[in-house]
C-alpha cells in the first residue's frame, strides 16, 4: 500500500501541473501580430494608400517568395538558400526557430523543415523545393534581411520556381497575403457591442493588433498562410 | 503588481508550503526521534526513506554513469550533449540520498562511522564507501559547469584532462552499488515475496536502473524546455527513446527469464495485493513505455516521449518500494508512513526540483540551443505533410 501511496501522490502532483498549465495555457495571450512593418502595411492597405513599393514588405528581388512563406535564393555554387520571409516572422512574433532536418538529408517539396514556436504556439514551415540539405546556417541575428536556415543541393529547381513568385509579381502576391491577413485581423478585432465590427468603417486595428487568439484561430491562421 | 508578486507562481508557492511543512517535519523527527515520528518499528527498520529517498533516487541517478559510460567508453559522440544534464540528476540525486540517510539514521551523527569503523562481511559498508565515492567523483564531474560560468577557462582545461579517470572511476563505482543494493536484499529469502526475492537481484536491480537512466534524462529535458525553453536535440531525445526501449525489453526478458527459471510465475496470477503491485509495476515500468516508444508518431513527439520516460520511471520506483516494502509487509507487518516521513520525502523531491532549476537556468547544463534543433521526419509525419499538402495545393500561387 506504501508503493501505491507513492505512486499516488506523484500522480496528484502531476494532475495539479496539468490543471496548473491547462489554466496557465489559457490566459496567456497570443501575440499574433507584432508592431511592425507588417502592420504599418496592412495599415495602408485599409487606408487604400495607392504607393506600395517592394520596400513595404522589405520584399528582395534576388529571392523567389513561395506561398508557404518560405523563400528560396540561388547561390553561385547552384546551391540554393531557403529561409523564412519577412512576412511570417513578423506574423509570428517573438518566436523560436528550430531545425527539424539535418545536412544530408533529403528533403521534399511541401516536408516540414522548420518549427516556429511563439507563446506556447507552433507552426511548421515547409520546404518549397525537392532537395538534399547540404548546410545548417547557424543562427544570425535578424538584422532587416532575413537570414537563410539551409542550403540545399536542389532537385527539379525549374518546376518549383514556376510556384514561386519573384520581383514585382512577388509584390502582388504579398499584398494578397496581406489581404488574407487583413481579413483574419478582421474577424479577430474586438466587437464593441454598441457599434458592431468597426473594420467595415475605417476602423484601424491597434497595437498590438490581435491581442489573443485560441487554439482554433490559430489553427485557421494556419491554414491560411501555408503551414502545418 | 510588484516583482516579488510577479514572481509567485503557483509552484513557488507549492514549494514554500512544502518546504515549510518538511522543515516541521524534520525538526520533530530530530527532536522526538524515529519512534514517535514514523511508522518504523523494530520488526519494520525501512520504511518510505529508504525505499522512495534512498534505493529509488539512487536508481533515478543511474542517467549519469550509463551517460557517461556510452559516450566516454563506448564512444557515441551523439550522446555527449545529454552528459552534463545527466551528470547533475545524478549529483542532486545523490546528495538527496545522502540527506534522505541522514533522516534515516537512529542516530545520524555516525554516518561517517563506515569509513573508520569498517564490517567487511557487510554489502552496506561497500555501499556506503560507493556512494560516498560516487558523490565526490560527481561534485568533481559537475564543477566544470560552474567554473564556465565564472570563465575559468583554464580550470576547465585542467578538469578536462582529468576527465576520462573520473568517468572511469564514476561508472565503475556507480555499476557497483547499483547492483550492492540488490544484493542488500538477498538476506532476506523468506521474508521478500517470491515475485521479487531472487538470487539474480543484484544484476537486475543494476540493468534496471540503467533503462531508467535514459527515462530520466528524457523527462528531464521535457519539463526544462517547458520551464526555461533549454531542451535537447530531438535526435537525441529519440535516440535516448530507442535505448529505453530496448533494455527495457532486455530487462523484462531477465525478468521473465528469472521468474520462470525459479519457479515463480503461478504468483503473478495470485489475486494477492502483491500479484497487483507486481503487475502495476510491470505495466507502468516496461510494457507502457516500450509501447509508446515503438509507436513512431509518439517517438516522433516530445510530449509523447516524455510519457514514457515517466511510465518508465514510475515503475522503477514501483519496484524499488515493491522490493523494499511491499514484499515483505505479509512477513514483517503492515507499515504505514507518517506525516512527517512523507512530508520529508516530499521536501527532498522538491528541494531536487529546486535545485535543478537553478542550474539549469544559471549553469550551461543544457548547452547554447542554436535555431538548429533537428527532429527525425518519421513516416507518421510525412502523412501529415502529404494530407496537408493535398489540402493546400488550391491555394496556391503560379505565375501565369
Amino acid at each position: 500500500m506504501v508503493a501505491i501511496l507513492v505512486i499516488l501522490t506523484i500522480a496528484v502532483f502531476l494532475v495539479i501541473d496539468v490543471l496548473v498549465r491547462r489554466r496557465q495555457l489559457a490566459h496567456q495571450p497570443v501575440r499574433v501580430f507584432a508592431s511592425s512593418f507588417v502592420r504599418e502595411a496592412l495599415q495602408k492597405v485599409w487606408m487604400g494608400h495607392p504607393a506600395l513599393t517592394p520596400a513595404d514588405f522589405r520584399l528582395r528581388p534576388d529571392r523567389f517568395y513561395d506561398p508557404g512563406h518560405t523563400f528560396v535564393e540561388l547561390e553561385p555554387d547552384g546551391t540554393v538558400a531557403v529561409g523564412v520571409d519577412r512576412f511570417l516572422r513578423e506574423m509570428m512574433a517573438d518566436f523560436r526557430l528550430v531545425g527539424l532536418v539535418t545536412p544530408g538529408q533529403t528533403v521534399s517539396r511541401g516536408q516540414p523543415i522548420a518549427e516556429l514556436r511563439s507563446n506556447g504556439r507552433t507552426a511548421r514551415v515547409l520546404s518549397p523545393i525537392d532537395g538534399v540539405v547540404t548546410l545548417l546556417h547557424p543562427a544570425m541575428p535578424d538584422e532587416g534581411v532575413e537570414p537563410p536556415l539551409y542550403s540545399l543541393a536542389p532537385q527539379n529547381l525549374s518546376e518549383h520556381l514556376t510556384r514561386m513568385s519573384v520581383g514585382e509579381q512577388a509584390l502582388v502576391w504579398l499584398k494578397g497575403e496581406i489581404g488574407k491577413l487583413q481579413g483574419v485581423a478582421a474577424q479577430l478585432m474586438p466587437k464593441p457591442a454598441l457599434v458592431g465590427a468597426t473594420s467595415a468603417d475605417g476602423g484601424l486595428a491597434r497595437d498590438p493588433l490581435v491581442s489573443e487568439c485560441d487554439e482554433a484561430e490559430f489553427t485557421k491562421i494556419k491554414n491560411t498562410f501555408g503551414l502545418m | 503588481m510588484n516583482r516579488w508578486t510577479e514572481k509567485l507562481t503557483f509552484w513557488r508557492i507549492m514549494f514554500v508550503i512544502i518546504l515549510a511543512v518538511g522543515m516541521v517535519a524534520g525538526f520533530r523527527r530530530f527532536y522526538l526521534g524515529l519512534g514517535a515520528t514514523t511508522g518504523l518499528s523494530d520488526q519494520v527498520p525501512w520504511g518510505m526513506w529508504i525505499g522512495f529517498d534512498v534505493m529509488s533516487g539512487v536508481a533515478l541517478a543511474a542517467g549519469g554513469f550509463t551517460l557517461s559510460a556510452l559516450v566516454y567508453i563506448f564512444n557515441l559522440k551523439q550522446f555527449h550533449a545529454v552528459v552534463r544534464p545527466a551528470i547533475l540528476t545524478a549529483f542532486l540525486g545523490y546528495i538527496l540520498v545522502a540527506v534522505g540517510l541522514l533522516f534515516d539514521l537512529g542516530r545520524p551523527w555516525y554516518i561517517w562511522h563506515p569509513i573508520f569503523f569498517r564490517n567487511p562481511h557487510s554489502v552496506m559498508l561497500e555501499v556506503a564507501w560507493c556512494v560516498m565515492l560516487y558523490l565526490t567523483v560527481l561534485a568533481f564531474e559537475f564543477v566544470p559547469a560552474f567554473f564556465e560560468r565564472l570563465g575559468w577557462g583554464k580550470a576547465v582545461k585542467v578538469m578536462k584532462v582529468g576527465t576520462p579517470i573520473l568517468v572511469i572511476l564514476g561508472v565503475l563505482l556507480s555499476s557497483l552499488h547499483q547492483s550492492s543494493l540488490g544484493s542488500l536484499f538477498l538476506i532476506v529469502p523468506n521474508k521478500l515475496h517470491p515475485l521479487w526475492y531472487s538470487a539474480r537481484l543484484p544484476y537486475l536491480f543494476f540493468v534496471s536502473a540503467m533503462s531508467v537512466g535514459f527515462a530520466m534524462v528524457i523527462v528531464e529535458s521535457y519539463l526544462s524546455n517547458r520551464a526555461f525553453r533549454k531542451e535537447l536535440e530531438r535526435p537525441i531525445i529519440t535516440d535516448l527513446g530507442r535505448a529505453m526501449m530496448v533494455s527495457l525489453i532486455f530487462l523484462a526478458v531477465l525478468r521473465g527469464q528469472d521468474l520462470i527459471g525459479r519457479g515463480g510465475l503461478p504468483y503473478m496470477f495470485q489475486a494477492t495485493t502483491e500479484a497487483g503491485l507486481f503487475w502495476l509495476e510491470i505495466g507502468l515500468g516496461i510494457i507502457i513505455p516500450v509501447i509508446l516508444v515503438a509507436i513512431p508518431k509518439i517517438r516522433a513527439h516530445p510530449q509523447g516521449m516524455f510519457y514514457a520516460g515517466l511510465a518508465a520511471v514510475l515503475g522503477l520506483i514501483l519496484n524499488r518500494m515493491n522490493v523494499s516494502i511491499t514484499g515483505m509487509a505479509a512477513k514483517l507487518g503492515a507499515y504505514f508512513p507518517s506525516w512527517e516521513e512523507l512530508s520529508i520525502s516530499i521536501m527532498l523531491v522538491a528541494l531536487g526540483f529546486a535545485a535543478f532549476a537553478w542550474a539549469v537556468k544559471n549553469l550551461p547544463v543544457f548547452g547554447p540551443s542554436p535555431w538548429t534543433g533537428t527532429v527525425v521526419i518519421t513516416p507518421a509525419l510525412e502523412t501529415e505533410r502529404v494530407a496537408r499538402q493535398a489540402e493546400l495545393q488550391p491555394a496556391r500561387v503560379s505565375i501565369q
